[in-house]
């Protein structure tokens, strides 16, 4: 406490009129008063291929189709969308939306930019950072971890075929993690373990160095002689918010983990055999680690493109399909619409659940759902179409959010990237635009 | 009634205006005021005026053209609003207002107002001028990297990471206005200083390096027990076949590993086998096997569709490696090849030969027709009324027959098949024995009405006999024939292929090939590339082989993500390729062929350890004058101060030094070792704001000679390098000298190659390259317009640029020149002969190629097109604003667009359409004065051809201009600008420059000095360098 007065002192003495924001969040009594704020939270969740969209005139249309007919608040599920019946004030189901990008690289490569609007035409990749890494940068600042990237996969994959959603500043894919096991050692147990005293370390080093510079910049000011240098004003802003940063992630080092009651856990689930149950406990990890705040921003990737990974199993191993999962997405047999859409009920019912468990866990203000925005989708509808991405909206009745409705949206006026605009809004995190977007959307949102 | 608003100082100051009026430095000639008039005025009676003349338009929620005149501090009191009422002033003097059809103020209003607006102008300025800038703006992306580079001896593109900087009204990204800094930027600096000392410090010893050959021949590793390579597959894969490579690793002296356990050798293939040789995207008959190595013909670009275009032109070669690849460090690639004889006839070898035309072949009663209801021996398919389909779309399936084959002779292989969507991928893949041919299929919009359609394949040299003949494939299309034609020796297609193997020969015999070297990541439908140092020529000896050394940065190039637990067999695949750079664009041209024998792999490549760049940090210590001991507090502190000076470009002061060497003390314990230590205090160096910003202005009192005598060489090396200050320019300013010479270091460094880095931001910002860089071309339109001639072209104004600087040539080369700067591709893209290689060079040429200057030049008219046609007003604007320096006002929201509905509005020309565009009055204003400077390009299509013809009409470009002068077409557009225009264009010239060098946008205030300094251009030889010496010697750069 009483180095940060001292940091606080030594800096207004210094005749710099620059802005303290974070140091406070620092002191324990402030943290504290923080928790009567009730946290926003971001959550992203990710299958492959698109979904079965039998033609209007098919037999199959009305069961299996995965958008619902009718529209606004009339609208009628089909058999797809099934779980999602009990739900109804908690999602909203959106269609047509995508990224401009991406419409025409040839549908599975369309799965590297769900989260960033990137461009990956042709032979220059150029990424770019994915919603939920611009919102952890804000989010982040009050809680243990900014973010978790989760896949059933892990690492990172490939350029055009990745395992993860989750994309840093450089347009790089940050790897995700798929062991139960070691997710929960490493992000929910005690202690912490050798990677704190690495932490600790750099982050002295950080330190110093910023008083350092801190001291340089002053004297510079001083030699350029001018009462006021605006250009000088605003590098010590951007230093002292560094500083402040510094200070925040060390003190994390020193506050101790919740205790949390891991017992309905079950992490000795096998992808291989019973992928239900492992999707399930990934699900309860990430609910977990939102009921003990370890973050607020989380993505899922359940399955890869283009019939790679475990995923491609899953309609055998859960359904008896003989099929893969990307090779029903290219099957023309007629009841191959029967399976797609039996696949896609499947899917949708681990979405459920993940719903379910976000109603009935609480935090000290109220159902983890109303205060967290989840958004269910894939990159393509029906297998390589890059367009009218399957996606539904959930959750986040707290943060300014109205469900109830399907909303269909015009392709050549609202990019996907309007989506985020407004997601990331919700969230708290004030941006004017972000990749193409053209402003928020024009729904759901207040 | 004017009076009575004064009080006697007013009056006083008044007066004192008036007196100010008749000295000379006021320069108030330029507006052509006379000073008899002596009606004094005040902010009153100007408002009066502008309400009686002015204020039906611009004021009162009317803001015609953005201005809204009564919102405007008329005493501009702080300077407040004095661009807008100078921007209302010089619109009054031209008489552009008001409007000719509105009622005009009389001669006397109009002197009384303007001369008001321009004596309260001129205050404003000299108020302006007391107060100094800011005085420091910080370092953009670009120089960040250079000065990085230059600094460590390192050549990594560090800024790339940095957020993009904003630009300036003039488009100028050095701006100090949009020079903002955040948090961001101050973590991304001490990463990026990390980063950087990481890459410039190393110790210990010499780190193994990665070292492979790769040894091509036909049937070369043909013992099956010892062979190495792999086969990588994947969509549309031609790997080479495992016998006709050899990969060996090499120990540290270059000589292959030699094992002699039979086990360990099985260690080592499995090592080996994670190097393939990939040639997807070269067609079949563009490369083959010899005994001596891999023949390359020269390389056709694809036209821009999915997805050939992803995969390098035709041929190109690639290796591929799995998971070996360092990811950071200078590399090295060896190749040894040579020019190849043209003996064989590829005609006569047994193959695949690409198509020369897209034509089915007629059929004759030689025709052999397979039936895909005959087809006794399928894979994976189904049949359904005579077309046989793929069950399984993603996966392979196939369909065979026998093919048997009367005599020797050429064949065209055609499919018949259905249509099918695009999200299914329609894809074919025919082999016959060993040869394979692979297609993905694009269908027009009429062929989704058709039944079936048929898809000439390939061409084929087949022998007398039986041959397996398979169709199918991934995301088969479906078919129900396949014809196999002979063509018979008269048949024009055996002709003129048999022809070309004689053109070839003596078309390209006297030509030397060159190899272009590129490296990247394979993705799953191309990959993701970059070339790397120059072309390189090879001998032009026939069968003498050359070893040609292509260098480059891992972290440079777009290297795949690393994902260490990844099981996918197409992970982690790093691509070095290569290509025969006499590049050629008809397919029926072989281009003189390469013969590739070997390449060589070294990374990391250090060409001396430990390198350069940490014995420039760390010198020994036995290089100082007094002894002291290695790693001692002396030996640090002379680092320190060598490296502080060095980095803030300027002698470190004692305190400055202390303060870091205090630093060192306090920290040196937690480091690994006494290098370590040390670079911790030299992150502290870089990220301090001496060394990432530049200061424009320290206070002249405090400081002595050395140091502002190094701010002068900052302030040039920046202009002139976009770079910090060479050891020359700081030994110079260290003895007092720079000043002095400052006019001979200019030329020195102007003849530099690091002007080159000034040369490619200033045009690329001056000229708008990025809209070339980011406009989307219609390729179904223009087919030849390839991404080489794309890059061709940008590579064609910073040519231009940087010659007319380096040979001293008249600035109005810019507006038009005897000369263009042209390589071989881009030539014949122009339709211009016998320029002969990758390299550019000036070639002359006369009007008639309609080619000299900026203004004809193809990154300007791609980039300001729709990538259609062409777009007059953009092009327009970019007269206008960039080479006559007069911004048009902007288009007020929500323009309504043009009907195109009307009757007959698709027969207009674009002239008539634009025409009809501007008749509506609101529109009239402003786009009379803009529209005839677009119309003049009319003949430059969305690709910069110059065309006589459109759609079979001649082109009509023929402009009246706002004064009233007749231009027709870009040669009279050109002369008038050199006749009548040459001040204006040269003050355009000298402001965009003098934006660049002082690294602020043109204000008002700068009016006189830049007329100054366009004066003294003209007597300095009106050349563009002169601009470059008048600028370093006027006042507002110098300062002293």
């Amino acid at each position: 406490m009483s180095l940060i007065l001292n940091r606080r002192t030594f800096l207004r003495g210094a005749g710099v009129a620059c802005a303290l924001p974070f140091l406070e969040c620092m002191a324990p009594e402030v943290a504290a008063a923080e928790s009567t704020v009730r946290p926003k939270r971001i959550c992203f969740v990710y299958f492959p291929n698109g979904v079965g969209l039998p033609p209007k005139e098919n037999k199959h249309h009305q069961d299996w189709s995965w958008f619902p007919s009718g529209e606004g608040d009339q609208y009628k599920l089909t058999k797809s969308l099934e779980a999602l019946d009990g739900f109804r004030s908690d999602v909203s189901i959106l269609g047509g939306l995508s990224h401009p990008l991406s419409r025409e690289v040839l549908g599975h490569a369309a799965g590297d930019t769900w989260l960033t609007g990137g461009d990956v035409r042709g032979s220059s990749y150029k990424n770019r950072i994915s919603a939920d890494q611009l919102a952890a940068r804000t989010l982040g600042e009050h809680t243990r971890f900014p973010s978790l990237s989760l896949s059933t996969d892990g690492g990172v994959g490939y350029k055009s075929r990745v395992s993860t959603l989750s994309f840093d500043a450089n347009g790089k894919p940050v790897p995700s993690e798929h062991r139960q096991r070691e997710i929960f050692e490493r992000y929910f147990s005690l202690g912490g373990g050798a990677t704190t005293k690495e932490r600790r370390k750099s982050l002295k080093k950080k330190k110093k160095i910023v008083d350092l510079i801190l001291d340089d910049s002053r004297r510079m000011k001083k030699m350029l002689g001018y009462k006021d240098n605006q250009t000088m004003d605003q590098y010590m802003t951007a230093l002292s918010t560094v500083e402040g940063q510094v200070l925040r992630n060390e003190k994390w080092l020193d506050v101790p983990m919740e205790d949390v009651d891991s017992s309905n856990l079950n992490l000795n689930t096998d992808v291989t055999i019973d992928p239900e149950s492992y999707i399930r406990a990934t699900i309860d990890l990430m609910v977990l680690g939102f009921q003990t705040d370890l973050t607020r921003v989380m993505t899922y990737m359940i399955a890869r493109e283009d019939g790679m990974g475990f995923g491609e199993n899953f309609p055998n191993l859960a359904l008896g399909i003989k099929k893969g999962h990307h090779g029903i997405s290219h099957d023309k047999a007629e009841d191959h619409w029967v399976e797609w859409g039996r696949y896609d009920a499947w899917l949708t019912s681990q979405f459920a659940y993940l719903l379910k468990r976000l109603k009935e866990t609480r935090d000290q203000h109220g159902p983890l759902l109303e205060s967290t925005l989840v958004l269910y989708g894939s990159a393509c509808s029906s297998t390589h179409n890059a367009r009218n991405y399957p996606l539904v909206l959930a959750g986040g009745h707290s943060m300014g959010v109205k469900h109830g409705e399907y909303h269909v949206f015009e392709e050549k006026h609202t990019p996907m990237s309007n989506l985020f605009v407004s997601m990331l809004r919700a969230t708290g995190v004030s941006v004017d635009t972000f990749a193409d977007s053209t402003g928020p959307l024009p729904a759901i949102f207040s | 009634m004017t009076r009575s608003h004064f009080s006697n100082s007013m009056l006083t100051l008044l007066v004192m205006w008036l007196m100010l009026f008749s000295l000379p430095y006021c320069g108030l000639n330029v507006y052509g005021q006379t000073s008899d008039d002596s009606a004094v005025f005040s902010p009153t009676a100007a408002t009066r005026l502008l309400a009686k003349y002015c204020y039906d338009c611009h004021s009162n929620g009317e803001a015609n053209g953005d201005v809204s005149l009564d919102t405007f501090d008329i005493e501009m009191a702080g300077g407040k609003d004095a661009e807008a009422w100078k921007s209302v002033l010089d619109v009054i003097n031209s008489g552009d207002m008001p409007p000719e059809d509105m009622p005009q103020p009389s001669d006397t209003e109009r002197r009384q107002l303007t001369r008001w607006l321009t004596t309260s102008l001129q205050r404003v300025a000299q108020e302006h001028e007391a107060a100094p800038s800011d005085g420091v703006r910080r370092l953009t992306r670009a120089q960040y990297t250079n000065t990085l580079n230059d600094l460590l001896g390192v050549s990594v593109n560090f800024g790339d990471v940095l957020p993009e900087d904003g630009k300036s009204e003039m488009g100028f990204s050095n701006s100090a206005s949009v020079l903002q800094t955040s948090s961001l930027h101050v973590d991304y600096w001490e990463q990026l200083a990390r980063t950087a000392l990481d890459a410039a410090i190393k110790t210990g010893p010499r780190p193994d390096a990665l070292r492979l050959r790769v040894t091509f021949g036909e049937n070369i590793d043909s013992q099956p027990d010892t062979r190495s390579g792999a086969e990588i597959r994947g969509y549309q894969a031609i790997p080479i076949s495992k016998v006709d490579f050899k990969v060996d690793f090499l120990n540290q002296q270059g000589d292959p590993i030699e094992i002699a356990d039979p086990n360990a050798i099985k260690e080592q293939l499995a090592k080996e086998n994670v190097v393939g040789i990939g040639m997807r995207g070269s067609a079949n008959d563009r490369f083959t096997m010899r005994p001596e190595g891999v023949l390359l013909y020269s390389a056709v670009p694809h036209k821009e569709t999915t997805p050939k275009s992803w995969q390098g032109p035709s041929p190109n070669l690639k290796i591929l490696f799995r998971d070996v690849l360092p990811i950071a460090g200078d590399f090295r690639m060896r190749v040894e090849a040579a020019k190849a004889s043209f003996e064989e006839k590829q005609v006569y070898r047994e193959g695949f030969i690409s198509l020369r035309t897209q034509t089915p072949a007629a059929l004759t009663e030689n025709t052999i027709t397979f039936l895909a209801k005959d087809c006794g021996s399928t894979k994976g398919m189904g049949i359904d009324d005579g077309v046989l389909y793929s069950t399984d779309l993603p996966k392979r399936s196939a369909a065979k027959y026998t093919l048997e084959v009367s005599q020797d002779g050429l064949y065209q292989i055609d499919l018949v098949h259905p249509w099918a969507p695009q999200d299914r991928m329609p894809s074919l893949e025919l082999s016959i024995d060993r040869f394979r041919e692979q297609q993905r299929l694009n269908f027009s919009a009429r062929d989704s009405e058709k039944s079936r359609i048929t898809t000439p394949v390939t061409l084929a040299w087949l022998k007398k006999g039986k041959h397996k003949l398979r169709v199918g494939g991934r995301f088969f299309v479906g078919f129900e024939k396949v014809i196999v034609t002979p063509l018979s020796s008269e048949d024009h297609v055996t002709q003129s292929l048999f022809g070309e193997a004689e053109k070839n020969q003596t078309k390209f015999f006297s030509a030397t090939p060159s190899l272009r070297a590129f490296a990247g990541t394979r993705t799953d439908d191309g990959m993701d590339y970059r070339t790397f140092d120059d072309s390189k020529t090879l001998s032009e000896t026939v069968g003498e082989f050359k070893q040609l050394d292509f260098v480059g940065r891992l972290e440079n190039l777009p290297m795949p993500f690393y994902d260490a637990d990844s099981a996918d067999p197409l992970a982690n695949i790093a691509i070095f390729g290569l290509w025969n750079d006499y590049l050629v664009k008809d397919r029926a041209d072989s281009g003189p062929p390469v013969l590739l024998k070997s390449v060589e792999i070294e990374a990391p490549w250090f060409p001396v350890w430990p390198p350069k760049s940490h014995t420039d940090v760390f010198f020994p210590a036995s290089e100082l004058d007094t002894h002291v001991t290695p790693n001692g507090e002396a030996y640090t502190r002379a680092i320190l101060d060598r490296f502080v000076s060095r980095a803030f470009r300027r002698p470190a002061t004692p305190a400055e030094i202390d303060r870091y060497l205090e630093f060192w003390k306090a920290t040196k314990d937690d480091a690994e070792n006494y290098h370590q230590s040390v670079k911790e205090v030299l992150v502290a160096v870089l990220c301090s704001p001496n060394f990432l910003f530049l200061v424009d202005s320290i206070d002249t009192e405090e400081a002595s000679t050395e140091a502002l005598q190094s701010q002068l060489a900052s302030k040039m090396s920046y202009f002139l390098w976009n770079s910090p200050p060479d050891e020359t320019l700081v030994n110079l300013a260290r003895e007092g000298e720079l000043v002095r010479q400052k006019v001979e270091q200019v030329d020195r460094m102007l003849d530099d190659p690091k002007v080159w880095r000034m040369v490619r931001t200033f045009a690329r910002e001056w000229l708008r390259l990025d809209r070339h860089e980011n406009i989307q071309t219609n390729v179904q339109l223009y087919p030849e317009y390839t991404r080489f001639v794309k890059s061709d072209m940008a590579e064609e104004t910073y040519h231009f640029l940087h010659h007319v600087l380096t040979e001293d040539r008249p600035a109005m080369d810019l507006i038009d020149s005897d000369y263009a700067m042209l390589n071989q591709n881009l030539a014949e893209f122009y339709g211009i002969e016998d320029v002969i290689g990758s390299h550019f060079r000036a070639v002359s040429l006369d009007s008639t190629r309609h080619r000299g200057g900026l203004l004809s030049q193809g990154a300007f008219l791609c980039g300001h097109s729709d990538g259609s046609q062409a777009h007059p007003i953009k092009r327009a604007v970019w007269l206008k604003e960039k080479i006559l320096g007069e911004t048009p006002p902007p288009p007020p929201p929500n323009v309504p667009d043009l009907d195109p509905e009307k009757p007959g509005f698709a027969k207009l020309t674009l002239k008539q359409q634009l025409e009809l565009h501007r008749d509506k009055p609101s529109c009239l204003n402003c786009h009379q004065k803009i529209d005839p400077y677009g119309v003049v390009f009319q003949n430059y299509d969305a690709v910069g051809r110059y065309q006589a013809k459109m759609d079979g009409k001649p082109v009509d470009a023929k402009s009246v201009l706002p004064d009233g002068t007749e231009v027709d077409g870009i040669d009279e557009m050109k002369q008038y600008i050199l006749e009548k225009k040459q001040d204006q264009f040269l003050t355009a010239l000298v402001e965009h420059l003098f934006a660049w060098a002082i690294g602020r946008d043109v204000r008002f205030s700068d009016e006189q000095e830049i007329a100054e300094i366009v004066g003294r251009v003209k007597t300095d030889g009106k050349t563009l360098r002169s601009v470059f010496r008048q600028i370093v010697q006027s006042k507002s750069f110098s300062r002293n």
